[in-house]
């Protein structure tokens, strides 16, 4: 029986040392200026032109170089146009490249989803997209897409192919991870070849482009994969896309795939329509008598009452 | 003797569960993190997921001001709110938000819903709050309420208690676009113990109530914690923190007569899980966390089986 006690209670008493030591440990990290800050004004000096800065950054234990790594990718993809060849001289003098390609190996799940991440903002030229297809074909999702980005930003020539090779189809959030690839410039904002393309991965990388950076002129195209696509999520995303833009939907084509979707997705699309500050008139050309009544009131709550109520002011 | 192994065996279980949900909460918190910092700004191309937040008997101008800040494009934060009974707060949210009535007609998508008034935003900067005078019946009728008014397809229903986290709702759009949570009627946290419901499962379900979970089809369940709920019903608290103090003073005078290492054995699991509770709301909140904090978070770990019921707070 004492014995019994003796390890459960030895157990519990480590249990809560163990979290009682986390829990200081985030504490003080949180209250104490984290060497990823330093480093990150250091990067940004680096990058002001000051070349001589380069090289007094140090990084000697492993949890500064992975602070270092950290700052560099947080200043990449916060930044625009940046001048590669400091940080590429940085990354080679601590070998940076190296010790996260090590790292990557030894850790599992998220974790190495992130150190994915992070290696995917290091100019390198030790590193092939080859070392990362491994990691593209994971069963974990995060890893998959954090290898994609890796891949493609190590050789953006190719990231078309990249994408249409993919075996599996991109969320919506994965494709807003690769939108940020091209914020920072690593990849070209060319939509063209993506909405003309018959992969459903690339079409809708090119939707979300046209969407996110407000490609008005790209509504023909877009007329036209209405036209000529027979996929469903395509289709519907195509004609959220042309209403983000605020353009005219009175199309024929556009009346009949509204006609094959859901109730539900009429209603939503209703409600989407009326949000973006479409007319009556123009709501009315695209939908049944029934969806136009629940759309006019819906438009009609954007507009001020000038009856006055009893109950109201 | 096998009375003492049962006991020993049933508060290591206890434990087990305990430090499974802790670390569950803790990953799901960190990785939230790591996600939100890569997309930062591509919240608008998130796979056109919307979120109606709607407040039930929350009259608070800083609660309301909070709600409106989270930075994520497709959102709108819905107040139900009682005039003649709150007439005092109404008035003042208001003018605060300088809210003109509008015209409101019943969608009757919700026939037992009544609306007395509408009112939107004559500023820019709170186009996205929407106040609506309905008559209180009780907290279901009022989220029922604000589903007619609701744009978006997804609602998160929040009480008077309830703060949402940073980033909660990019949070909640990452979620659901990236894994197969995106047709599910319902998303809970087992953290926080909040809903996101699909709207349109909410109106085949003919509005909210307490058995809306086990009405709507398929649900998921996640980790991330959505809102932080800071004084939850203090009454209840010290209802339950006198029940727990007498049970356990009960426990240590019968000490005496039973055995005194199994009361400190219980002790010692109640530690472990004050401890984790500790832990969890160090890493869950940036600022300093209060006794309230850790009580609540106790109480979530502790909670091994969630009411399947539905309630706000």
């Amino acid at each position: 029986m004492n014995l019994l006690f003796f390890i459960y209670a030895s157990l519990t008493l480590a249990i809560i040392l163990c979290l009682t030591v986390s829990t200081h440990k985030t504490r003080s990290a949180r209250h104490n200026p984290s060497p990823r800050d330093l480093y990150i004004r250091q990067i940004t000096t680096l990058l002001a032109h000051d070349n001589d800065s380069g090289e007094r950054i140090r990084a000697r234990s492993a949890r500064s170089r992975l602070a270092l790594a950290e700052a560099i990718h947080l200043v990449v993809s916060h930044t625009y146009g940046n001048q590669t060849e400091e940080l590429m001289a940085l990354v080679e003098r601590l070998r940076l490249d190296r010790f996260l390609m090590r790292r990557i190996r030894l850790c599992r799940g998220s974790r190495r989803a992130h150190l994915l991440l992070i290696m995917s903002a290091l100019p390198t030229r030790h590193y092939s997209s080859q070392h990362f297809m491994r990691y593209a074909n994971s069963s974990n999702s995060d890893i998959r897409n954090s290898a994609l980005l890796a891949i493609m930003a190590i050789n953006p020539i190719s990231a078309i192919q990249t994408i249409a090779s993919l075996q599996y189809e991109l969320s919506p959030f994965d494709i807003a991870r690769i939108l940020t690839l091209l914020r920072r410039g690593v990849l070209p904002i060319a939509y063209e070849p993506l909405l003309g393309n018959d992969n459903r991965n690339l079409r809708m990388l090119g939707l979300a482009i046209v969407r996110t950076f407000g490609i008005e002129i790209a509504e023909k195209r877009l007329h036209n994969i209405i036209l000529s696509e027979s996929r469903h999520p395509i289709i519907s995303e195509t004609i959220y896309t042309l209403a983000s833009l605020g353009r005219p939907l009175h199309h024929a084509r556009i009346r009949q795939c509204l006609g094959q979707m859901s109730e539900c997705d009429r209603r939503s699309l209703c409600r989407h329509l009326s949000r973006e500050g479409y007319s009556l008139g123009a709501v009315k050309a695209i939908f049944s008598q029934t969806e136009s009544r629940y759309a006019e009131t819906l438009i009609n709550s954007y507009k001020r009452a000038l009856v006055r109520t009893s109950a109201s002011q | 003797m096998i009375a003492y192994i049962l006991i020993y065996s049933l508060l290591l279980l206890l434990i087990a569960i305990v430090l499974f949900r802790t670390i569950k909460i803790v990953r799901a918190i960190e990785h939230q993190t790591l996600l939100g910092d890569d997309i930062t700004g591509c919240g608008e191309s998130l796979g056109f997921i919307g979120c109606s937040v709607v407040c039930t008997s929350v009259s608070d101008l800083q609660q309301v001001s909070r709600l409106l800040g989270q930075e994520y494009g497709r959102y709108e934060v819905i107040v139900v709110l009682d005039s003649s009974l709150h007439a005092e707060a109404f008035d003042s949210l208001v003018r605060h938000f300088r809210m003109v009535r509008v015209n409101c007609t019943s969608t009757q998508e919700l026939p037992s819903v009544h609306i007395e008034n509408l009112y939107r935003s004559r500023q820019r900067s709170y186009r996205r709050l929407i106040l609506v005078d309905a008559p209180y019946r009780s907290v279901y009728d009022d989220l029922n309420a604000g589903v007619v008014v609701a744009s978006y397809d997804h609602i998160l229903p929040i009480g008077s208690s309830a703060t949402l986290r940073p980033r909660a709702i990019e949070n909640l759009a990452i979620i659901l676009c990236s894994s197969k949570a995106r047709n599910c009627a319902w998303i809970r946290s087992r953290s926080s113990h909040d809903c996101l419901f699909l709207r349109n499962a909410i109106i085949d379900a003919g509005g909210f109530s307490c058995d809306v979970l086990q009405r709507c089809a398929e649900g998921y369940y996640t980790y991330s914690p959505i809102a932080d709920h800071t004084q939850t019903r203090r009454v209840k608290f010290s209802l339950r923190t006198t029940i727990i103090c007498a049970s356990f003073t009960l426990l240590l005078v019968s000490s005496a007569t039973l055995d005194v290492l199994v009361t400190i054995s219980i002790l010692l699991a109640a530690g472990v899980a004050w401890t984790s509770a500790k832990y969890v709301a160090t890493i869950a909140k940036e600022t300093n966390c209060s006794a309230w904090d850790i009580i609540y978070l106790f109480r979530k770990i502790v909670d091994i089986f969630p009411a399947r019921k539905f309630s706000v707070s």
